[in-house]
């Protein structure tokens, strides 16, 4: 597979999934072409792997997790903020749980995030994702757990907002 | 919920985050000066400088900026700041009863109603000024819609409560029109956004100062009322995973008194409710400010928080300032 042949099949989805992982399009996109221009630069030996998709997402994860301490700090997604700013703004807090949800996991720490994204977006296994993030398969299922268990209470406390009125 | 459904909920967010990706054009265009030959880098800089410029120039604002009642004299870049966006028509027997803002300018908002209850139809408009990394037109999870020729999208809010939306952008800008407890709001909210247009106007200032609390996710300011010489402005805060904070000034001395406790050099009066309803606090404390009335309100998120919260609302109210409140001729006015 060349290098061309391989963006054209695989860009869209690493967007996608780096736009899952910083909540924001415009890190997303940066983080990718980053990642794209270092991949290029190295094709001769990535192309040779056996899964370079798989490669090239690892390198993104990579970049997610590292982008904090050399760029600017990823922060709450700006839409998910914006809508929670719309909808807290006439004092009634009528958000819905995709929001909710989504805002939390802008929230969430780095590492627990990418558990929650690999987990539950790219439908990777425990085995899969501590590969990915290179800790053991118990801190895995602790990342996700606990984010899991924010969510999960960010949710319910919406609910129970909601079911009052 | 059930974990199947937390977890089909959270694989549906996901899928929305997702969509929200960006094309591959930028990163492409960043490879491609790497297969030719060196010399059109600088070319290829100046062009993509000339591109980002054509892309800043504000085309959507002169589009916004023609609603009705709007001239385009009023719409040049230095009178920016003295506009203010008014709906040109709201359902009949609705009135202006609030108007508010982010406290650095981001966004500001008016509401409209037909009683000042909680729940009365009610319709609100909101403007946002957006940043780069603000989603800045419709996504291709909603129901497409067309305002006054501007791309937006409609939110069905299926939460119980009647809530609709309208969003559009256009420029810089991105509009919201929302109601709640309208039947058949559709028509209703279309026809109110395309009644909107910018007016001269001083954006909505408020002289209160609020301390710094721990927590604080983001506040806001606004002017509520049912009439001009009956003004209460506010401020607000939102504490992370804990609930808001108000600080309001009113003209006239509230009508529960409470407990009286300390505070501000004197008496104040403090009380608390049970959380029948989350858009009313759960404790409030009252201290006369020579004439006017300061009155500081603690909402939790959880209504089954019963932690008191005296302390922090003493904390607040003796730290706040306040000046004089701004004059509101638009409260409890028509369009």
């Amino acid at each position: 597979m060349t290098f061309d042949e391989f963006l054209a099949h695989r860009l869209d989805g690493l967007l996608r999934y780096a736009t899952t992982l910083t909540c924001d399009p415009h890190q997303a996109q940066d983080i990718v072409q980053e990642v794209v221009l270092r991949a290029q630069q190295r094709w001769g030996r990535i192309g040779q792997v056996e899964q370079p998709g798989a490669y090239v997402t690892k390198m993104v994860t990579n970049e997610f997790l590292s982008w904090r301490r050399r760029r600017r700090d990823i922060s709450i997604a700006p839409q998910a903020m914006g809508q929670l700013g719309a909808a807290t703004a006439d004092h009634a807090s009528r958000v819905d749980d995709r929001q909710v949800l989504l805002a939390g996991i802008a929230q969430l720490p780095r590492k627990q995030r990418a558990a929650v994204v690999l987990r539950y977006y790219l439908n990777r296994t425990d085995d899969q994702i501590a590969d990915e993030l290179g800790c053991s398969i118990g801190t895995v299922r602790s990342h996700v757990s606990r984010a899991v268990a924010t969510l999960r209470a960010g949710l319910t406390s919406i609910e129970r907002v909601e079911e009052v009125r | 919920m059930r974990t199947d459904e937390f977890e089909g909920l959270l694989r549906d967010a996901l899928d929305h985050q997702a969509a929200q990706a960006p094309s591959g054009a930028r990163v492409l265009a960043a490879l491609a000066p790497r297969s030719r030959r060196r010399w059109w880098i600088p070319v290829g800089g100046v062009v993509a400088a000339a591109l980002v410029g054509i892309a800043m120039l504000p085309t959507g604002e002169q589009n916004q900026q023609v609603a009705p009642g709007t001239s385009l004299g009023v719409t040049s870049p230095a009178a920016a700041g003295q506009l203010v966006w008014e709906p040109a028509w709201v359902p009949p027997g609705m009135v202006e009863r609030e108007r508010s803002a982010g406290p650095d300018g981001p966004w500001s908002a008016s509401k409209w109603s037909s009683g000042s209850a909680t729940t009365a139809p009610q319709v609100n408009v909101m403007v946002t000024e957006l940043s780069q990394d603000d989603q800045m037109g419709p996504d291709a999870s909603r129901e497409q819609v067309v305002v006054n020729g501007h791309p937006g999208q409609w939110y069905d809010n299926d939460n119980g409560h009647d809530e609709y939306m309208i969003a559009w952008w256009t420029g810089s800008k991105r509009f919201t029109v929302t109601s709640y407890a309208i039947p058949e709001p559709r028509p209703v909210l279309l026809r109110v956004a395309e009644s909107l247009r910018a007016a001269v106007g001083e954006p909505v200032q408020v002289p209160i100062t609020m301390p710094e609390l721990p927590g604080t996710v983001h506040g806001w300011v606004g002017v509520r009322g049912d009439q001009p010489d009956q003004a209460v402005m506010f401020s607000q805060v939102y504490l992370d995973r804990v609930g808001t904070v108000r600080a309001e000034v009113r003209p006239e001395r509230p009508s529960t008194e409470g407990t009286r406790v300390p505070v501000r050099g004197g008496d104040g009066w403090w009380y608390r409710v049970g959380a029948a309803d989350p858009n009313e606090p759960t404790e409030v404390l009252m201290a006369d400010l020579g004439g006017r009335w300061l009155v500081v309100s603690f909402a939790p998120y959880d209504p089954h928080d019963a932690t008191e919260r005296l302390d922090l609302l003493t904390t607040v109210a003796n730290s706040v300032t306040a000046g004089s409140t701004p004059a509101a001729p638009w409260l409890g006015r028509t369009p």
